[in-house]
């Protein structure tokens, strides 16, 4: 069971770093204190990995056919690299650094099995961009509401915390059902754990991190992604949740930092403004680009020394 | 964040209005009796005048405290205890009138005072429909109709200008000595600053009603 050890880290490291997507805008924007927002993130990553979680195992397990080594080999490679994308405080992809990790152990076991490996890089491709059409559409159909029918300033400002509030719970729950495969995944597909225990070792893992680790991250996507106000927050992190939910359906982990910033540049085409910093999204771009690779590199390497 | 610290506020706010518009009606006394030469009267009302303000300045102080422990989203909150101030702002020009008033003693001349005294009464009438809209803004009524009648604030503070300027016009015609012509265009400005912090106001509120639209 010591191989599980590198699954624990990587959930820790996802936990630290992808929770600030659905709680990060508000908390920067004190909206939502920093205490209440991780509770209710843990919580809810909890619940949507024990219930939906198992839809995304079989993409995973399935991607390439890896001993118990290999497994936590692949896990700790993933784990590292998310690590250190955490401490420098880039939004990364845990779904990415795993499928890199996975196919890095692949190539040096020769074991065949990428078939789903096309239809992975295709729904993350397809995440930012869903993000950004659901946060369109959001954005109007919403604005619409509120315009019309809650003018009061009470009224509104009690319905936009109540609603950054829900959009973060199902964030979270997103979060939890579509990411608890990239920590455990592995294991259930190399036969270490039962889909039951990997939902609740992954989740734990997750949670874990969420609650000790994740508020530089938060801050970053929070302040410096895009100075948002209460409104385009919560269309941005409610695209982003329905996005990766949708993905779960698919049954392919997906990245929530990447549906966000797609929900993000969507508010920046309704109001015709850049709403996604250069500097901020080229920081992005490289760890979307660098994260698979240099899992997949770490992975290589440590499998070519422990002789898997 | 629940619905009691912005109920709670809330009410503080339209405390705030009543305090003002009874600041204002005050003032208003006060004028009328100086220039009906019923001195004690008038030093009785400007009294009463200087606690409304305070007693205005007091309810504000306790929106601010409500406001910035977490009732309202953090733009509501600037938008709202701005509009406060600004408020606020009318009550101090009420008083700052009457003091000028009480303390400086303007010699009005006879003929003049039923100018002065049109002047006064139009410039604190414009101040009712801004309470209007400040009301209806809390309550989340049609910004329409609150664009209307704050709108309506503008149209009353151009025609008390224009008695401004018609009056002022008529000061320096006379052949009072330049130091008494200064004085009286003093005393007029400190009527018709009253419409023009309402104007302000006014203005304010409007920019918050085009912000909220989304």
């Amino acid at each position: 069971m010591w191989t599980l050890i590198s699954g624990i880290f990587l959930g820790w490291t996802l936990g630290s770093n992808d929770s600030a997507n659905v709680f990060g805008t508000a908390v920067a924007a004190k909206i939502v204190k920093y205490r209440t927002a991780i509770l209710l993130t843990s919580l809810f990553v909890v619940l949507g990995a024990l219930i939906e979680g198992e839809k995304c195992f079989s993409t995973v397990s399935e991607l390439s056919t890896l001993t118990p080594r290999g497994a936590f080999l692949a896990a700790l490679a993933a784990g590292i690299t998310m690590f250190v994308v955490t401490y420098l405080a880039i939004p990364s992809s845990t779904s990415q650094a795993i499928t890199g990790a996975i196919v890095g152990v692949g190539m040096v076991s020769g074991i065949p099995g990428f078939s789903n490996l096309y239809k992975i890089v295709a729904c993350w491709l397809l995440t930012p961009i869903g993000g950004m059409i659901l946060s369109f559409l959001l954005y109007h159909l919403i604005s619409f509401f509120i315009a019309t029918y809650i003018r009061s300033p009470q009224m509104r400002s009690t319905i936009f915390f109540w609603s950054l509030i829900f959009a973060g719970c199902l964030g979270a729950y997103a979060l939890g059902s579509n990411n608890v495969a990239n920590v455990t995944g592995v294991y259930v597909g190399a036969g270490l754990l039962t889909p039951f225990e990997g939902l609740l070792i992954g989740s734990l893992s997750i949670a874990g991190g969420v609650l000790t680790y994740s508020k530089g991250v938060m801050m970053t996507v929070g302040r410096d992604i895009t100075p948002l106000d209460e409104y385009a927050a919560l269309i941005a992190v409610l695209a982003g949740a329905i996005t990766v939910e949708i993905f779960t359906q698919v049954g392919v982990p997906v990245s929530s930092s990447q549906a966000i910033v797609g929900g993000v540049a969507g508010i920046g085409l309704v109001r015709g403004v850049r709403t996604v910093s250069k500097r901020t999204l080229m920081k992005i771009l490289i760890g979307w680009i660098s994260t698979p690779l240099s899992a997949g590199i770490i992975s290589y390497v440590l499998v070519k020394i422990f002789q898997v | 964040m629940s619905f009691r610290k912005e109920k709670e506020i809330n009410e503080l706010i339209l405390k705030h209005l009543d305090s003002v518009f009874s600041c204002l009606q005050l003032a208003l006394d006060t004028v009328k009796e100086y220039l009906n030469d019923h001195i004690v009267e008038a030093k009785a009302l400007a009294l009463k005048v200087d606690r409304s303000e305070t007693a205005a300045d007091m309810i504000l102080r306790e929106i601010m405290s409500k406001l910035y422990s977490g009732a309202y989203l953090p733009s509501l909150r600037s938008d709202i205890f701005h509009l406060g101030q600004h408020m606020d702002g009318i009550a101090n020009a009420a008083e700052a009138c009457c003091d000028f008033f009480l303390d400086q003693r303007p010699d009005i001349p006879q003929e003049m005072r039923p100018h002065f005294w049109r002047i006064m009464e139009k410039s604190i009438s414009s101040c009712t429909p801004l309470m209007e809209a400040a009301r209806s803004f809390l309550k989340g009524e049609d910004p329409g109709i609150i664009q209307e009648d704050a709108s309506q604030v503008g149209i009353m503070e151009s025609e008390v200008d224009k008695e401004e300027w018609d009056l002022t016009r008529d000061i320096f015609k006379t052949d009072l000595d330049l130091g008494h012509k200064i004085h009286l265009k003093q005393c007029l400005e400190s009527i018709t600053t009253i419409s023009d912090r309402a104007e302000d106001t006014s203005d304010q509120l409007q920019l918050i009603i085009i912000k909220g639209g989304l």
